[in-house]
């Protein structure tokens, strides 16, 4: 009886198993044909856009201010997710003060505030550190250094303006981004007294997860483990992106080295914590 | 869940609130609020913990009913 379930079992796998190596050879293929008809014809494309497409002075002029266009994207980008993220603590904060310590509705909204405003802060470190990049490379003040390194003397103001701006709207970025974790941080420890760690240690996230119990681990690993999915799709699908716009405009390769050491840190700092794991038991 | 509790009837008993319950046990109050709604399947160890602090046994708390759709697999 018990061997007939056996078989069974190990036929139902077999069969379950030809389903998907069918659906992942079907899916190679459909991938391989899309990226070679993407990679021929962009080859073409790109030959096309040189020959006939020209830079019209008009686009010239408006490189000049372009960094300060940029840099007023940044500004205008950073305070409106900085406004978000507050405007969810103002409103955590605010009912943590009329919380009894047992409506169950309550503190789950306190704790759904917290964590709207932990996200929004979280995209406003990523636009802090992604525009900053643009707007330096927007502000043309590399081409103003190379200029000057060539010895061609003209100073142009816009570029200078548009550099340290971004700089100084940066240096404002990063302030907001801590002082928002530090008090939705010093928030949730007022919450829950077991928690420890300061958002000011290079250690905060291990003490945090230290003083953390098994059910909120498991919701750490869980949520670690979706982003590790999410990571790699992400990586494959900029991966295929870098390629095709390599092929467009000179983009070299970089974007692609960077893309595969992400992959690779991801993917072999994973594989090491199982072996680790695997063999304490 | 075929983990059945009746932890917010025990807390209720001790006349503690969650975040005192979690205390007692070495736990978070949003873990005991996750139990008590269901939400979440305590280790053994927290399992045994919970029946210590309320001075009843494991079974007395958490009840485990066999899931129908996949005869408990």
């Amino acid at each position: 009886m018990a061997e007939n379930k056996m078989i069974e079992k190990k036929q139902r796998v077999k069969e379950s198993e030809k389903k998907y190596f069918g659906k992942f050879i079907v899916m190679i293929l459909i991938s391989l044909f899309i990226g070679g008809f993407f990679g021929f014809f962009s080859m073409g494309f790109r030959y096309w856009i040189l020959a006939n497409v020209h830079v019209g002075e008009e686009i010239e002029a408006l490189r000049n201010v372009m960094g300060l266009i940029v840099l007023g994207l940044y500004a205008a980008g950073i305070l409106f997710l900085s406004i978000v993220a507050l405007y969810n603590y103002a409103g955590a904060k605010k009912l943590s003060g009329t919380w009894d310590g047992e409506n169950e509705a309550v503190i789950d909204t306190i704790e759904r505030k917290l964590d709207i405003a932990l996200l929004w802060n979280n995209l406003l470190m990523v636009f802090t550190l992604l525009f900053f990049a643009l707007t330096i490379h927007a502000s043309g003040i590399l081409e103003q250094s190379e200029q000057i390194a060539r010895k061609i003397v003209y100073l142009n103001m816009w570029p200078i303006l548009a550099f340290f701006g971004g700089c100084a709207v940066l240096l404002v970025g990063i302030a907001l981004n801590i002082l928002i974790s530090k008090v939705t941080v010093d928030l949730r420890k007022h919450l829950n007294p077991e928690k420890q760690g300061s958002v000011f240690d290079m250690k905060f996230d291990r003490k945090w997860e230290a003083s953390s119990d098994e059910a909120e681990r498991q919701i750490m690993y869980k949520a670690a483990y979706t982003a590790f999915r999410a990571a790699n799709m992400a990586c494959l699908i900029l991966w295929t992106i870098a390629v095709v716009i390599q092929m467009f405009v000179n983009t070299g390769v970089f974007p692609v080295i960077c893309i595969c050491a992400i992959w690779l840190v991801l993917n072999v700092t994973y594989s090491r914590m199982v072996m680790k794991l695997q063999s304490h038991k | 869940m075929p983990l059945n509790n009746r932890l917010k009837e025990y807390r209720a008993r001790l006349g503690v609130n969650q975040q005192e319950m979690g205390e007692l046990v070495g736990a978070s109050r949003q873990t005991i609020s996750q139990i008590e709604r269901g939400d979440y399947s305590p280790s053994v160890t927290l399992a045994l913990k919970i029946a210590k602090v309320c001075k009843v046994t494991v079974e007395d708390i958490f009840t485990y009913e066999e899931d129908q759709g996949n005869g408990g697999e």
